[in-house]
């Protein structure tokens, strides 16, 4: 069967027509041959006994009238009738009075037997009266043999034979066109997809030849190499789109990155003191930020992607993130002598939000409006109050947006075109971000714009926090952080990270001690106690995780307990919910200000 | 059945008394049992004229002419008898004067042939049967001959032509000697 199952179709199709033909050709010469054979019984039944009742008709008056001699001839002719073995004529008083007896198995019974019409096995045996008008004269016994009627079986099983294999030869031969016209369809869908899959192109079709199976079949592949063209053509599209983008991200990181090591050099060469130094260090901590934007950016839109965006949602004074972001912002706004201005409501606009990233999406949407706005030009931030909802706008008198890309201005990776990037620089990644933290924040962020040079309009709204009583507004800005006096052990294998960490601390009062790895770290713990950790995860030999375990495994013998904060360059919420787990009170992620590590610090020891 | 089973069990004894060559008188009796029931079976091969037998009902008269040789056996043998639906009606007459309106003739005795003649005259249309030799040339129909200590008969085709009458060719089959063809040369 497997091996059935493994034939090209076309010859599946001959064996399956060769087996119902041959199949019905055998049952109906069984059945022809079997019938025949009984029908050909009660014929030669039936002629045996006309057979019979003709000679009897003319043995009457030689039975009558005793005439033996012409019984006997009478009974002769039948000595030419190959089916007669015996015939016997018997008077009226029972008695013999002549006989033929062609084979010598056995000659006639002494008297007549009873009257019958009875067909064995191989012989046919009539006994019937003879009759004079009404009365019985005599009586006739006639046996005759089969063998004529099986000699005709014979025959006639081999003539259906003969003649069902010729048919068979026939339909063989009318069924090879239409075999063909079955498979053919299939064998040359078969090519086309075969022909595709060594790498034709995706815009061959299927021909269709039929409107059965093989026709829907065909209909389908078609509609399948349709789906696949399409997705062919977006994904070459999104593969250009990812080229342009790292060419554009490369741009990005080259910029900032270019201006940090040439202020650098200016450093270097100039005299200690000199009055160049300020614009140095405050251009290269500019173009740094600018750096690490690019970085969270990046991050973030990974974070969107994968859904692993943790917001911390409390209340919110909207109108505060947009002022702050506006004060944020007024530097750039005033560097191209833009006129920003800002019109909030005077009662606190509560919303549920991330308060960082409330901010970051106002910081966004105007520092796109800054980007795009020519010099000169005009930015208005404005905060309403609605039913149920805020909402805040930012109307510029930029270069607007053109009807075309507007749909699909929140689109990642995406700048209305190549020249605007190169002409404006970014990667297109603010406003998409934007939009997708309002929508996770349970609000929109729309664009409108009159087109090309009438400026735009990008409106978010967000729903209204209804419990307006009795909440503070939490604070963004966290103020100076006292770690007067704190014992601190700082790990981390990275000599730059433990230095700046180290010197972070130490400016905020802190007494630090360093290692710069888990051994020395072991070393520095059995010595002394100290009332915070602060350890880098990744490290070799022992890593962040291992040496907390070991940390609190000494302290655990001392009974002490020390708060410890993990630094880490993973920025995904499933890391630092591992170091959580780990035993860390805080996560500290790379880069961070000074001031995030030493609030960090502080909490735990507070917590 | 019953005459078919006597007639054969006569044939033997006839067969088997001749065989011995003694005791005439009762070969004589069995050789007419036999010829009785013979003329009985010959009745059923033969036909008449469709008018012949008069109306239905009215006897078809069967007439012995001369000594009758049979006595009381014809009579029983022809008890049960019709020819075509007419009872058989047994006559017996020394000569051939009150034949007139016989349907059968049986001349007897082995002188009877100068007989067939005049009977014939007297009774056309009758079935003319006789058992002398000679009778079937004096135009009888049917003629009894003893052969070989059977009894057979000869057949006249041409006299019962002639005479209207019509002899099954069954009959004919058994006949020892048969004159005229079935279509009359």
């Amino acid at each position: 069967m497997a091996r059935f199952l493994d034939l090209p179709i076309r010859q599946k199709l001959v064996v399956v027509g060769w087996m119902t033909s041959l199949s019905a050709l055998i049952v109906s010469c069984v059945v022809f041959v079997i019938s025949a054979y009984f029908i050909g019984r009660a014929n030669a039944l039936i002629g045996s006994d006309i057979l019979a009742s003709i000679i009897a008709e003319n043995l009457t008056t030689s039975v009558l009238f005793d005439d033996r001699a012409t019984a006997g001839e009478t009974i002769r002719s039948l000595r030419a009738t190959p089916t007669v073995n015996l015939v016997c004529v018997y008077n009226a008083n029972g008695i013999l009075i002549a006989q033929l007896a062609k084979t010598a198995e056995h000659g006639c019974p002494v008297s007549p037997p009873p009257d019958q019409r009875a067909a064995a096995a191989r012989t046919l045996t009539v006994v019937r009266p003879i009759v004079a008008t009404d009365k019985r004269a005599g009586t006739l016994y006639l046996e005759s043999n089969v063998v004529r009627l099986t000699e005709q079986l014979r025959l006639q099983g081999m003539a259906a034979a003969v003649g069902g294999l010729a048919g068979l030869l026939i339909a063989t031969l009318v069924a090879a066109r239409m075999h063909s016209r079955i498979a053919q369809p299939i064998i040359s869908l078969s090519a086309t997809a075969a022909g595709i899959s060594r790498g034709g192109s995706y815009a061959v079709r299927a021909t269709k030849s039929s409107n059965d199976e093989v026709g829907r079949l065909v209909d389908a592949f078609n509609d399948m190499l349709s789906g696949i063209e399409k997705r062919d053509e977006e994904l070459r599209a999104a593969n250009q789109m990812k080229d342009e983008f790292l060419a554009a991200l490369s741009h990005e990181m080259r910029t900032p990155m270019n201006a940090i090591f040439g202020w650098l050099q200016i450093l270097r060469t100039s005299p200690k003191g000199a009055d160049v130094a300020d614009e140095a260090i405050a251009r290269i901590e500019r173009n740094a930020r600018v750096q690490a934007r690019l970085v969270e950016d990046l991050l973030d839109i990974s974070r969107i992607i994968s859904g692993k965006m943790d917001l911390k949602l409390v209340p919110t004074d909207l109108t505060q993130a947009a002022l702050a972001s506006v004060e944020a912002l007024r530097p750039s706004a005033e560097a191209k002598h833009i006129d920003l201005r800002a019109e909030v409501p005077d009662t606190p606009c509560m919303v549920s939000a991330d308060p960082v990233r409330l901010q970051q999406v106002v910081g966004n949407i105007l520092s796109n409006a800054v980007k795009f706005t020519a010099e000169k030009g005009t930015i208005l931030l404005r905060v309403e109050s609605r039913a149920n909802e805020f909402r805040l706008s930012v109307t510029d008198s930029g270069i607007g947006i053109s009807k075309e890309f507007l749909p699909r201005v929140f689109d990642r990776f995406r700048q209305a075109d190549g020249s605007i990037t190169r002409q404006y620089g970014g990667l297109g990644l603010g406003m998409a971000i934007a939009h997708d933290l309002v929508k996770l924040h349970g609000g929109t962020l729309e664009a409108e714009s009159g087109g090309p040079g009438m400026g735009a309009t990008f409106t978010m709204t967000l729903p209204a926090l209804l419990q307006r009583e009795g909440i503070s507004p939490a604070s963004v800005a966290s103020g100076t952080v006292s770690l007067n006096g704190l014992r601190v052990l700082v790990v981390d294998d990275d000599d730059d990270a433990r230095r700046v960490a180290a010197e972070a601390l130490t400016g905020a009062g802190a007494r630090v001690v360093s290692a710069s790895n888990g051994e020395d770290a072991m070393k520095e713990l059995a010595s002394q106690e100290f009332d915070a950790f602060v350890f880098d995860v990744q490290m070799p030999a022992i890593d962040g995780f291992a040496l907390l375990k070991l940390a609190r495994q000494l302290e655990w013998e001392k009974g002490r307990f020390t708060p410890a904060v993990a630094v880490t360059a993973h920025a995904y919420a499933a890391d630092q919910s591992q170091a959580r787990a780990a035993g860390f009170q805080r996560v500290v992620v790379k880069p961070y200000e000074f001031s995030a590590l030493k609030s960090a610090i502080a909490d735990s020891i507070r917590s | 059945m019953r005459r078919a089973r006597k007639l054969a069990g006569a044939a033997l004894l006839a067969a088997g008394i001749a065989g011995a060559g003694q005791l005439a008188l009762a070969q004589r009796a069995l050789e007419y049992e036999v010829k009785a029931a013979y003329l009985a079976n010959i009745l059923q091969f033969i036909e008449w004229p469709a008018d012949a037998l008069g109306p239905a009902g009215a006897p078809a008269p069967l007439c012995i002419v001369g000594v009758d040789p049979f006595g009381p056996v014809l009579d029983r043998t022809m008890e049960q008898e019709a020819i075509a639906g007419h009872a058989v009606q047994i006559k017996r007459m020394r000569d051939t004067s009150e034949l007139a309106g016989c349907r059968v003739v049986f001349v007897a005795g082995a002188q009877g042939a100068r007989l067939v003649s005049s009977a014939m005259r007297a009774a056309p249309g009758a079935l003319m049967i006789g058992e002398a030799a000679g009778a079937l040339d004096e135009g009888a129909h049917i003629n009894f001959v003893v052969a070989s200590g059977k009894v057979r008969f000869d057949i006249n085709l041409t006299s019962a032509r002639r005479s209207g009458i019509r002899i099954s060719s069954k009959l004919v089959r058994v006949a020892r000697v048969t004159r005229g063809g079935p279509d009359g040369r």
